[in-house]
């Protein structure tokens, strides 16, 4: 990469960060996670009080399978991962805005009259999500390190790969936005298109997970064909989603299995390279142009 | 329109045939499977539908192949064999081999269960050849015992009826021979110890690996035996607070912390655990079922095997021992009244009679605030592998915290855009202030 781009990336990046914390809309999305936080820790405490104790892991029972979990893991991770889900939707939205509210409103044009092309544009949008997602990251650490310090609840070694994830979590899902608003011209599409498809994400493994265990004595045959059809559209969701990589990291690391946590990071960054890839390629083809 | 109503009675006729039909029975070699799992040993069976079985490796598994009578029961989606219509052991050598290589020749001996602590409690010993025998015939001897303690026990009874009427008849001749007062005679005692039939079988031990196993010369009878160890042993605990008593929750990795909140008295039973393959375990105590460890194959559980009396338990707090509890019987103590309430004391056969303990284990006081832990220490001394817990007191003030943090982002948020808004304000009067200037000049 040359030095101009660097600086066009710098600039552009900084510019936006600058935005984006001078908004309430990251301290809103921020407020959200740790409101989940709290609400399942208040649950935690409540129930230890009234049952007079409770037994936790504080890491693991190594495996490498993917669907069966413990049943009480780790008190702070689950907290943790439902503010990361929140922390990365509001990412996705961001991102999927990011290109096609500058080429809605023409500002994009102008910004490539300079030194500026569509790699270091694209990757500049990208750099200011992370940074974003970093800050939202600093807030939810805290959080949990007072929260942990006050109700003792403890922080494992799992909270930090926890938290090593869900960078590469944020990568995901901010390449994912981009491609979305790549394809986009207008930001009205771009948050249809991000709705649609975050509903899907979360929709089809909720409803592949109802098919699976419903009874079949009566109505086999529908019932079978629903299973064949939710089983191929969760597998590709499950390639295509960035939770479902959240997902497994969060499993690999409940299970304490580090080769499925180093593979699952290692597949994200490679879904993080494919979709920036992607997102480039669409942008220069649609041009800067509304 | 006769000849249609014909054919519908034929048919209904035809499907209420099929409706009632029993599963067919297919005649085929089994292998009846007696698998050791930790600390018992249960029964299954390798049909010709699942030739590849899993048993513990370094442990006496016990196999006979049989001829009999196969039918799938499709209500619990299984294999099983009608023994009672066709029971025909299969003798010859069996041939245990690895890859190409023969690695062993058994052949059939004798053996029975023994369980010196009774049936249902503690574990059974597998007795071979002589000793199996003798157990059985020991068994045999101390039931026989008990049948005539029980035919004295008769005798004694009618004649203590015999005495008591004839002390009713005159009650007071006695006064001053009480001890010539009819007493009523002792039930006998069934004997505890139990040994069941001697019986024969093919006993393999291997070590873990998978093998072929087979009747020399009879290829029905060939099968792939999996022989697995457990990933992980140790010391799970049986956790019950003091006002839920009835509720016990379990402990099985040293990595799990036991959260207490306040002044707390839990009770601990520890047990002998081991971490194994779900998978591979649900298989070896039930085979040919569909249904048996799906989804398994990945995932490892511990299972909890049998408890482990005496040994002392140790409590630290902030790494210092501040306590030792030993392993003691407990009774709940129903309080007195209509009104629900229990006290958990330390049972007392004098005081308790006749009836049970309500659980064993150790007890723990916890004072509250603090970083507890604690481990077992055996008969001798030695602090047992994987034995440690941590107790972790928790604070309830954190409802509190938890209810209030998630405001700090939106007040941040809100000064920001308070400063921003101010900055703006600012930025707009200097404009103003600066074309006034410009004006006037």
């Amino acid at each position: 990469m040359n030095r101009f781009r660097a600086v066009a990336i710098r600039a552009i990046a900084g510019r936006e960060l600058r935005s984006t914390l001078f908004n309430m809309g990251i301290y809103v999305a921020i407020a959200l996670g740790l409101i989940v936080a709290s609400f399942m820790i208040y649950t935690y405490v409540t129930g230890i009080m009234e049952y007079g104790m409770a037994v936790m892991p504080s890491s693991k029972t190594e495996t490498r399978y993917y669907s069966e979990l413990p049943q009480s893991p780790e008190p702070m991770l689950v907290p943790l991962q439902w503010t990361v889900y929140i922390g990365a939707i509001y990412i996705t939205l961001s991102a999927s805005l990011s290109i096609s509210r500058e080429r809605d409103q023409g500002t994009l044009e102008v910004l490539f009259y300079g030194p500026v092309d569509s790699l270091s544009f694209v990757i500049a949008k990208f750099v200011e999500q992370l940074l974003s997602f970093g800050v939202v990251l600093l807030f939810y650490i805290a959080y949990f390190v007072v929260m942990s310090a006050i109700s003792k609840f403890a922080l494992g070694v799992g909270f930090l790969k926890m938290i090593i994830l869900s960078l590469f979590l944020a990568g995901c899902m901010a390449s994912f936005g981009m491609f979305l608003s790549s394809m986009t011209r207008k930001v009205k599409t771009s948050v249809i298109l991000f709705l649609v498809f975050v509903i899907t994400f979360l929709a089809v493994p909720m409803i592949h997970q109802f098919v699976m265990v419903q009874y079949t004595s009566t109505m086999k045959g529908a019932v079978s064909v629903a299973r064949h059809v939710t089983s191929t559209l969760n597998f590709l969701v499950s390639w295509i989603s960035p939770f479902a990589y959240l997902g497994r990291g969060t499993t690999a690391i409940i299970l304490g299995s580090t080769s499925e946590l180093i593979k699952s990071l290692f597949f994200s960054l490679i879904y993080t390279v494919v979709f920036l890839t992607a997102s480039i390629v669409i942008f220069n083809r649609k041009g800067v142009r509304r | 329109m006769r000849k249609t109503a014909y054919l519908l009675i034929a048919l209904m006729l035809l499907s209420v045939g099929v409706f009632a039909a029993a599963p067919e029975k297919v005649e085929q070699v089994v292998v009846n499977l007696i698998l050791f799992d930790g600390s018992l040993w249960k029964n299954t069976i390798s049909p010709q539908e699942y030739k590849t079985f899993y048993m513990m490796a370094n442990a006496d598994n016990i196999l006979v192949p049989t001829n009999t009578k196969v039918y799938f029961w499709p209500i619990t989606q299984e294999y099983m064999a009608d023994f009672y219509d066709l029971n025909e052991e299969i003798e010859g050598t069996m041939v245990v081999s690895r890859g190409n290589r023969v690695i062993a020749r058994i052949e059939k001996e004798e053996y029975a269960f023994a369980y010196p602590n009774g049936y249902y409690t503690g574990s059974p010993q597998l007795v071979r050849g002589e000793e199996a025998h003798k157990a059985s015939a020991k068994y045999k001897d101390e039931v026989n015992a008990y049948y005539q303690r029980v035919m004295e026990y008769q005798q004694a009874l009618i004649d203590y009826q015999v005495a008591l009427e004839k002390f009713w008849e005159n009650p007071e001749a006695y006064r001053g021979r009480e001890s010539e007062i009819p007493k009523e005679p002792k039930i006998p005692e069934y004997p505890t110890y139990y040994a069941t039939e001697v019986q024969r079988g093919y006993i393999v031990n291997l070590e873990p690996g998978t093998y072929t196993i087979e009747i020399e010369g009879m290829p029905e009878t060939k099968r792939t035996a999996i022989a697995f160890t457990p990933r992980r042993q140790g010391v799970g605990y049986d956790i019950r607070p003091e006002q839920q008593w009835t509720v016990p929750r379990p402990s099985n990795d040293r990595s799990e912390t036991v959260y207490v909140y306040g002044k707390q008295t839990i009770y601990v039973t520890p047990y002998k655990g081991i971490e194994v393959n779900h998978f591979m375990y649900e298989k070896l105590k039930k085979l040919p079922s569909e249904l048996s460890g799906r989804g398994g194959e990945l995932v490892y559980k511990w299972m909890a095997l049998e408890y482990l009396n005496g040994g002392t338990l140790e409590v630290y707090k902030d790494g210092e021992l501040i306590s030792t509890s030993d392993f003691k019987q407990w009774y709940v103590d129903q309080t007195a009244g209509a009104a629900l309430g229990y006290n958990i004391i330390e049972f007392d056969p004098k005081v308790q009679g006749e009836r049970p303990p309500s659980f064993e284990g150790f007890r723990v006081q916890l004072e509250g605030s603090g970083r507890y832990s604690f481990r077992l220490v055996d008969k001798d001394g030695n602090v047992v592998q994987e034995s440690e817990r941590l107790i972790r007191s928790i604070d309830s003030r954190s409802r509190f915290f938890a209810v209030i943090l998630p405001i700090v982002p939106i007040l941040i948020g809100g000064l920001i855009w308070v400063w921003r808004a101010s900055l703006s304000a600012t930025d707009t009067g200097t404009d103003k202030t600066s074309k006034l200037e410009v004006a006037k000049s």
